[in-house]
């Protein structure tokens, strides 16, 4: 009967979102069920859209050579010890594998006498990075390849709106619709990967991809995490620029107004190399002081070493660096202007090690996983790759343990009757002024970047009046509903962001509180969970398993009595 | 932003479609055969995937983002 009600398609392992995370979750499914059927469902073309897509594609990778516990010590440091200790363990000792798997798909990572060739990256004392030649287009379309060669669907275009449950809570689905027609589409699969990246506000160019899975999961009853912790960088105002950690790598260096390298006198160990959320600090430092604007002075890398910059492997970096001198007359060997960015939040699933969520039947990978607050850069594509094998596996095994999946009618046509009200033909309305009142909001730095109590109430109430016109918007047609839904998924992780930022008394990474400067290792190794409540979330708190990198040594210890 | 398509030298492949990950290009009938034609291009989100993937290069976007949400 449910065939009745809309497009059905049955399979053993469901993955959503064709990142990293679910490239590699669908592929590491199909090896570990080989007889079982895959899907792989995205919101566009697997291969060509994601966010993944449009990166460098630069992974931290760590070799046989490598030392395992000294790169695992080097993220959970850098991470302030917001980090799931053994995931990220087992992350990194799969990374290598990978590498190889990915060369055996004909992706090509450049070698000098035999060994990759590989650098480091901000923030990360040991831990080394390498890159693909092509990026992230070429990345990601190798790795569909693969998956078509290995029998895994692929199921382009679809939207998922809804999470599919069964009597006892275990999620056995999707539904959705497909993103041209509105056709209401249902997935039935006995265990379902989330891979849909991380919630963003559209702050521009790639980063106008977001992903609503993580709010999929909070609905269905999942627990979620690091909701105060963002991805802050430096950005620029009119165009976008990947690649300032090897330009500063390179001798590029931000200076202020008056023409002065401020890093040195924020971050004396790193200067300009400092991870990203601490430039973004002292950007908002210099702003308050009265120093702006704040420039990336690019004239200082060497002309030799300027080439690779103008003639990127990259194929859409190669046309915008082209572009951007001969059509906007930039040169981007001057001084560029930059502000801090806030990218992307760390909101994710909270996972066992395994991957698998607080509902059974549910997993999740990539960025939707929560393994930790800060990414680094080569960090994003390497936890993506890492999670997304372990949760095909874990989702191999619980489709083959679990009993079938039953979705129920009665859902399935309540999602229905919900999806299809969404939208009405012809009605000229837009999501976008909902979402310009939200960025107006958030993006500011005195709410997101730099956070204060006060403040940060403020924009509770403020927020209040948005999440209820949101609530009721409709959209003029299906483009407009997906862009709506997304809309509303930021809405809610706003929420999300500003509850968890109060309850969080203490500035820790990309969480700065002027009224809480310090952090407070005594009080605060600890994750902020969110689970849906009746009347809205609940937060709770609980202490950081450290059973790899044991925690700092308290200074009161250290102290001479 | 995209900025242009020229029909002219469109062999109506639909290829630039697919590859928008902005929903911006839809392919439509025009004067009896397909074409690709901008939708919602305030969404575009300037990532040049539609020009890279155009086997005739009739399609142009310009590398400046505008009203990008600032901090201060």
């Amino acid at each position: 009967m449910l065939d009745r009600i809309g497009r059905l398609i049955d399979t053993d392992v469901l993955v959503v979102g064709a990142g990293a995370g679910g490239l590699w979750a669908a592929l590491s499914a199909k090896r570990h069920l080989p007889d079982g059927r895959v899907t792989l469902l995205d919101a566009r073309m697997v291969g060509r859209t994601g966010h993944t897509a449009f990166s460098n594609a630069w992974m931290v990778v760590v070799t046989p050579d490598d030392d395992l516990d000294a790169c695992v010590r080097d993220i959970v440091e850098g991470n302030e010890w917001i980090a799931e200790q053994e995931l990220i363990r087992d992350v990194l000792s799969v990374s290598h594998f990978q590498l190889l798997e990915l060369e055996k798909m004909g992706l090509v990572f450049p070698k000098e006498d035999g060994r990759f060739i590989r650098r480091p990256t901000r923030g990360l004392k040991v831990t080394k990075v390498l890159k693909p030649d092509g990026g992230g287009l070429e990345y990601c379309w190798r790795l569909r390849k693969a998956l078509e060669a290995e029998g895994v669907d692929l199921l382009e275009r679809v939207f998922v709106t809804d999470l599919a449950r069964d009597d006892d809570g275990r999620v056995t689905g999707v539904f959705g619709i497909d993103g041209r027609t509105g056709e209401f589409v249902m997935v039935r699969a006995g265990a379902t990967v989330l891979a849909t990246n991380s919630v963003t506000f559209r702050a521009g160019f790639v980063r106008d991809i977001t992903g609503t899975g993580t709010h999929l999961a909070y609905d269905a009853g999942a627990a979620l995490t690091n909701a105060e912790f963002g991805y802050l960088r430096p950005g620029t105002p009119k165009f976008y620029f990947e690649g300032i950690t090897f330009a500063i790598q390179d001798g590029a260096r931000f200076i202020n107004a008056e023409g002065e390298p401020f890093m040195e006198r924020y971050e004396p160990d790193w200067s300009d190399r400092a991870d990203v959320q601490a430039l973004s600090k002292a950007m908002v430092q210099e702003k308050k002081e009265g120093r702006t604007p704040l420039y990336l002075d690019m004239s200082l890398i060497p002309e030799e070493e300027r080439g690779q910059y103008l003639q990127s492997s990259v194929a859409w970096m190669d046309y915008f660096f082209r572009k951007l001198g001969d059509r906007a007359r930039i040169d981007m060997f001057g001084k560029t202007e930059y502000y801090p960015l806030f990218q992307m939040t760390k909101l994710g699933i909270k996972t066992d090690a395994a991957c698998r969520s607080s509902v059974p039947g549910l997993l999740a990978a990539g960025l939707a996983q929560a393994s930790c607050a800060s990414h680094f850069a080569g960090f994003h594509i390497g936890a993506c790759n890492g999670t997304g094998w372990i949760a095909g596996k874990s989702a191999a095994d619980d489709a083959r343990r679990l009993d079938g999946p039953r979705v129920s009618e009665g859902q399935a046509r309540s999602v229905k009757a919900e999806v299809s009200a969404g939208w009405r033909d012809g009605e000229e309305k837009s999501d976008d002024d909902l979402l310009r009142a939200l960025q107006s909001l958030i993006f500011p730095y005195e709410v997101s970047i730099f956070k204060h109590e006060t403040r940060l109430r403020q924009a509770l109430r403020e927020l209040e009046d948005i999440a209820e016109r949101g609530g009721r918007s409709h959209a003029a047609h299906v483009h407009g509903f997906v862009r709506l839904r997304e809309t509303q998924c930021m809405v809610e992780t706003a929420r999300l962001m500003l509850e968890a930022s109060l309850l969080r008394r203490e500035s820790r990474m990309s969480h700065m509180r002027e009224d809480y400067p310090d952090r407070d290792d005594e009080k605060w190794l600890k994750w902020i969970l969110i689970e849906k409540g009746k009347d809205g979330p609940r937060l709770w708190t609980e202490p950081i398993a450290t059973p790899l990198v044991p925690p700092p040594t308290p200074w009161k210890l250290l102290a001479v009595p | 932003m995209i900025i242009d398509i020229d029909l002219e030298k469109c062999t109506s492949c639909g290829d630039c479609d697919p590859v928008c990950p902005a929903d911006v290009i839809h392919m439509e009938e025009q004067g009896g055969r397909l074409v690709p034609v901008l939708k919602h291009v305030e969404h575009c989100v300037t990532c040049f995937n539609c020009e890279i993937f155009c086997p005739v290069q009739c399609i142009d976007v310009h590398p400046i983002v505008r009203r990008r949400p600032l901090p201060w």
